[in-house]
């Protein structure tokens, strides 16, 4: 029952990514509403439906959005962030694979409301068949006018350009993501400004993720209180979540805002494979601090539940993590994946992360010693909250949250002490 | 603009403009921050992280580097929590670091090594291996060092912004990330065997490196910073006068550094400036006086060869005293330019006396109706009409100013040239492409009424509405910089110098003349008139000996100077090399170089400019001036010779007016000191007009548009006189380089 069909609600449908089928399931009906409503309305409904972003940040998309200066005389642009790059995060996949007039809808409406007449979906090149897909949409759409000049008489001209990305995590972060988009080198660039005032080409910018957008269309049909209703009072709607790890059913699963973690691993993943014992939970996405059963079963899949157990919600890639893991060896994981992904322009994120992977190397090949620990601790704090962009932060979370709920895991990797030499008599 | 805002730094009350970056507030009222990525000029990074400081309010420790104060900011920059934060950056700083500075050119001067000094003791213990990249040589010039690079990305910034040479970027990510030109044929690794840094070769990337990650080739491992003798001087390469500090370690020179420096040219110099003035160590430098006997040349003593061409002077001079010529040359110091006037004046009687150059300076100068801009005023500039020169090959510091005022506040830049430079290519708002040696035209198109504009525009084979364009521009703007390229001449560089006059005198209109070489004005002011092809023609008629001190005409101008020097009977040279033209003299005298004395250049915005004596020459050299004084003396005539630079300098000063209230001392504070020229009477715009139209006659309208870009290195790396002797400059741009290959290939 916990199941909800919101984003997810024609993924079942035949034929589904054609406008056709979209046309006839209601599509672009929100579109035509939302041109009749000013530009303010859309925005403030957006606002009040409690929709926050699902990029990984959860920041309210409608504030962001009443951030761009409309009336400044410069062209605005709409960013969908399709990089989806986060480890354990697939649920911008489908939303585009198996319903791109969805996003499609949801960004005409998002461009209207912030007077841009251009738009991207810079999508991770490795989603190339994706592509194909989104394209072809694009053109439907064109071709019946929802996109293009003067859409549906309104006046208001709107195009889509999908942009491939050439692989690399940080292209993520909306600002490096920005710069690549440019045909720059995908650094992070410094805020502020914020993209909402100088983004593309200098441009006021909104950078937002495929699934924000493709909720927006049914904020403007249901109204926002209906959407915000489905979740919780600061968390509104439903969002979806890449359940993977040790689950009997993984897979990707809409549910609403607030619903218990506890429920989505036993419910929706059908429990725990081969009835082991949880042991670890990754709630949303690698960025964040990892959490122990304990705190697992307290966690609820809003921003402020998750917060209050000591992570985050992330962009909703739950990795569950069952008794016969070894916490050291996938936190080893994860460091050599930031460190690999680190962009090099900052210092600590640069340094930092290749003298932390260094410490784990140690440690893995039986030489760590109890003070590489500390060491590692103390490398983390120089980190974390001193870096240009957030990627270095989430390189220190996942170490940090998991030397202080599962150290065992990292001493049992630790050197035996030595016997002392004593002179031979 | 002008917004007052009060903040409180480590509770002290301090104002500034809103706006500002903290960390220069706090940089200029004595608080220090540490800082790599940070640099004056050049845009913010937030890279580094050494400039973390608290600010409340703000949940996250913040870059002062990149924050703007604001009004009632509370900032704090020496907490525990700072001082950890600095200590911990400096670590991972350190971690891949190899720590070589013994043998790291940088050593004793590094911006690392002063703020590990200045932090103390680790954060934490580096434990782990090393990251270990070989170096990485980017050309004749340059070598890079990626594990002693911080990473700071000055050099890139400075290459993009200050240069637009755009020669360096990012290579690879993360820790693996280095500095490196742009996609060159590189190996696996990204080595490149070969030389890829295809630029200007400035080296303001390696000046503004605060490690020893970027490093000259030509001065590594030649000496300690502290082991070195370095002197403030001024260049010789051209006629913009940048500020250098040599650098001489024993007697040798080592090189030529300008960090820190305050003169005109800042911290910027040209790959002439920093890489081309180790000619004055060379071996094949003349150290000893030279008579020719036969074909040969003999050593011998001063007196002799100064008894030798005092006869012979005394001889010819006898018979007619305007027989004899004395010719000087735009590159002398402005004493030794003005004790040979004097030597002419005074010591032969003799009316043919100037200098080997091919400029028309002296009539600017006559009809000047504005004041020079200093090269600091054009970085103010809002509009400026550049008509010819092409700056970034020949006068790099005017280039760079230039480009300076376009991409700070977007300067309105105008360009007129028959070739395609850079400048007008990459920062003219408009460029007017016109017809070999048509300047007249456009010049007439501003003097003359509308009605002329499609027949000067035809002229010129440039657009009507382009001409057009311009002239709106020149006769509307309040504020105008005129830069006079030096292939503007005779009546045409007249009306430019005019066209201020013509504007009236309510605008602020100055002027930035081009001139070509270090001391081109100075030379001019001295007395010397740029008249050497005229007299050259009477060689051997009216003229049958010359003294020539620093010029090589030969080289320069080719078989006419070569064949009118051989009819002359006597030729004397003074020289620091056996020049072309050196071996047809008859008597040759060995001369310091601009690095071994002491003197005063006059550079292209006519500001005074000292040179000083970095080293001593070596054998038995001798300032031209004291040449000079010796033949007068050894001829028995009077010229009021002075003992020393100090004191002729002092004559000059009395003497002329533009020099009156310059002193060394003044100088020596200043850097700089302009000089003040009287404006010409404005004439009458039908007089200019008539000349002008004279000139356009001239105008070859067959001739078509020169089509092609400016080749990067053009002028910057042309072998000269003087470049040709230093090892580096050779290796890199040397004539026999491609010859040998040609050759090779036939
Ligand atoms: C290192 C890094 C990687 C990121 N990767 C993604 C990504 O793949 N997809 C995404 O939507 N947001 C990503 N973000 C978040 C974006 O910066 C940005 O907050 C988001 O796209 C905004 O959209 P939203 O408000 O709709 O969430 C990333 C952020 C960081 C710091
Ligand atoms: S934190 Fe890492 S990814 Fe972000 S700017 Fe710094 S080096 Fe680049
Ligand atoms: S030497 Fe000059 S032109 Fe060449 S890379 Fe360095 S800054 Fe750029
Ligand atoms: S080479 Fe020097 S200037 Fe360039 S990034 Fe490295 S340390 Fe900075
Ligand atoms: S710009 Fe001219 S004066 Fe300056 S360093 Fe280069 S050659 Fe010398
Ligand atoms: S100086 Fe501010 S981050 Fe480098």
């Amino acid at each position: 029952m916990a199941e909800l069909k919101v984003l997810t609600a024609r993924f079942g449908t035949p034929n589904s990514t054609h406008i056709d089928t979209y046309l006839r399931d209601g599509g672009y009906k929100a579109l035509e509403k939302a041109l009749k409503m000013t530009q303010d309305d859309v925005i403030n409904e957006v606002k009040k439906s409690a929709l926050r972003g699902r990029g990984g940040a959860g920041f309210s998309a409608g504030v962001k959005w009443s951030f761009v200066p409309r009336q400044l005389n410069k062209p605005k642009y709409l960013v969908c962030n399709a990089d989806e790059s986060e480890p354990g995060t697939c649920k911008d996949r489908p939303l585009m694979e198996l319903d791109p007039h969805q996003l499609i809808e949801g960004m005409a409406i998002g461009s209207y409301a912030l007077g841009a007449n251009l738009s991207f979906i810079y999508i991770r090149g490795e989603y190339w068949y994706l592509i194909d897909i989104l394209e072809k949409a694009i053109q439907q759409a064109k071709d019946r006018g929802y996109l293009g000049k003067n859409i549906l008489g309104s006046g208001f001209d709107h195009n889509i350009i999908v942009h491939p990305g050439a692989g690399a995590y940080i292209c993520g972060e909306e600002t490096a993501l920005l710069n690549s988009l440019e045909g720059k080198r995908g650094h992070p660039r410094i805020k502020p400004p914020f993209p909402a005032v100088v983004g593309l080409y200098g441009c006021p910018t909104v950078v937002n993720n495929v699934e924000t957008l493709a909720a927006v269309p049914h904020i403007i049909n249901k109204g926002a209180d209906w959407y915000r209703e489905l979740g919780t009072e600061k968390s509104g709607g439903s969002k979806m979540f890449s359940l993977s790890g040790h689950v009997n059913k993984p897979g990707n699963y809409e549910v609403r805002m607030g619903y218990p973690l506890m429920d989505l691993i036993n419910i929706e993943g059908a429990g725990m494979r081969g009835g082991k014992k949880l042991k670890a939970v990754i709630v949303g996405g690698s960025s964040v601090p990892i959490i122990n059963a304990e705190a697992a079963a307290k966690c609820n899949l809003d921003y402020e539940s998750c917060q209050s157990v000591g992570t985050m919600l992330g962009s909703g890639g739950v990795i569950v993590m069952d008794e016969t893991v070894d916490i050291f060896e996938t936190t080893f994981n994860l460091i050599r994946f930031y460190n690999h992904e680190s962009c090099g322009w900052c210092t600590p994120c640069r340094e930092g992360t290749d003298w932390l992977l260094k410490i784990f190397k140690k440690i893995k090949a039986g030489m760590g010693e109890e003070s590489d620990l500390d060491l590692i601790l103390k490398l983390c704090v120089n980190i974390e909250g001193r870096s240009h962009c957030p990627l270095g932060e989430a390189a220190v979370w996942p170490i940090t949250s998991a030397l202080k709920h599962f150290s065992d895991d990292f001493k049992k990797h630790l050197r035996k002490s030595l016997p002392v030499l004593t002179m031979a008599k | 603009m002008g917004d007052i805002v009060n903040l409180k730094i480590n509770g002290k009350d301090y104002q500034a403009p809103k706006g500002k970056l903290l960390i220069e507030v706090c940089l200029e009222n004595g608080i220090h921050v540490p800082n790599f990525c940070y640099y004056p000029d050049l845009t913010p990074q937030a890279a580094c992280r050494m400039c973390l400081v608290r600010i409340e309010k703000m949940h996250k420790l913040a870059t002062s580097c990149t924050v703007e104060v604001g009004e009632g900011m509370v900032v704090h920059t020496e907490t525990e929590e700072l001082l950890e934060a600095r200590k911990g950056m400096l670590d991972f700083i350190l971690g891949n670091h190899p720590l070589d500075c013994p043998v790291c050119d940088k050593g004793g001067q590094c911006e690392l090594q002063d703020m590990v000094f200045e932090h103390g003791t680790v954060y934490a213990h580096y434990n782990v291996k090393k990251q270990a990249t070989p170096e990485w040589r980017l050309s004749p010039f340059i070598a890079y060092d990626p594990q002693r690079c911080v990473r700071c990305y000055r050099c890139i910034r400075e290459c993009t912004e200050v240069m637009d040479v755009n020669a360096l970027g990012k290579i690879f990510r993360g820790t693996h990330e280095v500095i490196g030109p742009y996609g060159l044929g590189m190996d696996k690794r990204g080595m490149d065997k070969g030389y890829s840094l295809d630029c200007e070769q400035c080296g303001n990337c390696v000046e503004i490196c605060p490690v020893g990650a970027l490093l000259s080739v030509d001065s590594r491992f030649r000496s300690r910073p502290w082991d070195m003798k370095e002197t403030v001087t001024t260049c010789t390469h051209c006629g913009d006068g940048c500020q250098i500090n040599l650098g001489v370690r024993g007697n040798d020179y080592v090189r030529v550094a300008s960090k820190d420096m305050k003169g005109i040219n800042g911290e910027f110099l040209c790959v002439k400036g920093r890489y081309g003035c180790s000619f004055i160590s060379s071996q094949e430098r003349i150290t000893k006086p030279m008579i020719r006997r036969g074909d040969k040349f003999e050593e011998v003593s001063w007196e002799e060869a100064l008894r030798f061409t005092a006869n012979k002077l005394k001889e010819i001079s006898a018979k007619n005293k305007d027989s004899v010529a004395i010719l000087g040359s735009p590159r002398l110091t402005n004493e030794s330019s003005f004790t040979l006037r004097r030597f002419a004046e005074k010591g032969l009687g003799t009316s043919n006396f100037g200098q080997v150059a091919d400029s028309d300076w002296d009539r600017f100068f006559a009809n000047l109706t504005a004041p020079i801009a200093t090269h600091n005023q054009v970085k103010k500039a809002k509009n400026i009409l550049m008509i010819g020169g092409d700056a970034t090959e020949n006068h790099p510091l005017s280039a760079m100013v230039i480009r300076y005022a376009v991409r700070k506040h977007n300067a309105n830049l105008m360009v007129v040239n028959s070739r395609r430079t850079k400048i007008a290519r990459r920062q003219a708002k408009l460029f007017l492409h016109i017809r070999p040696e048509s300047e007249a035209a456009i010049v007439a198109a501003i003097f003359e009424s509308e009605s002329e504009l499609a027949r000067l525009a035809d002229l010129a084979k440039v657009k009507v509405e382009q001409l057009q364009k311009l002239r709106e521009k020149v006769l509307g703007s309040e504020e105008l910089t005129i830069v006079v390229g030096p292939e503007v001449q005779g009546a045409t560089l007249e009306a430019v110098a005019q066209l201020a006059g013509f504007l009236n005198k309510e605008r602020a209109v100055n002027y930035l003349p081009l001139a070509k070489y270090n001391n081109s004005i100075g030379s001019v002011d001295m007395g010397l008139k740029p008249n050497g092809h005229n007299l050259m023609k009477a060689f051997g008629s009216q003229i049958q000996a010359l003294y020539l001190a620093g010029s090589n005409p030969v080289e320069q101008y080719g078989k006419d100077w070569e064949n009118a020097l051989r009819k002359l009977s006597f030729l004397a040279v003074a020289e620091l090399f056996m020049t072309q033209t050196a071996r047809l003299a008859d008597v040759v005298f060995p001369v310091n170089s601009f690095a071994e004395q002491d003197g005063t250049f006059t550079n292209n915005a006519t500001q005074v400019q000292r040179v000083q004596r970095a080293l001593e020459g070596a054998g038995q050299v001798r300032p031209d001036w004291m040449v000079i004084n010796a033949l007068a003396r050894e001829m028995r005539v009077d010229i009021g010779a002075k003992g020393s630079s100090v004191s002729i300098f002092r004559d000059v000063t009395a003497e002329l007016a533009s020099y009156n209230g310059i002193t060394y001392e003044r100088i020596k504070k200043e850097s700089a000191v302009q000089t003040t020229r009287a404006l010409a009477q404005t004439k009458d715009s039908s007089i200019i007009c008539k000349d002008l139209a004279a000139e356009c006659s001239k105008i070859n309208t067959s001739a078509e548009l020169n089509k092609t870009n400016v080749a990067q290195g053009e002028g910057l790396f042309r072998i000269g006189t003087m470049t040709r002797h230093s090892p580096v400059m050779q290796e890199a741009f040397g004539e026999s380089k491609e010859e040998k290959a040609e050759t090779v290939n036939a």
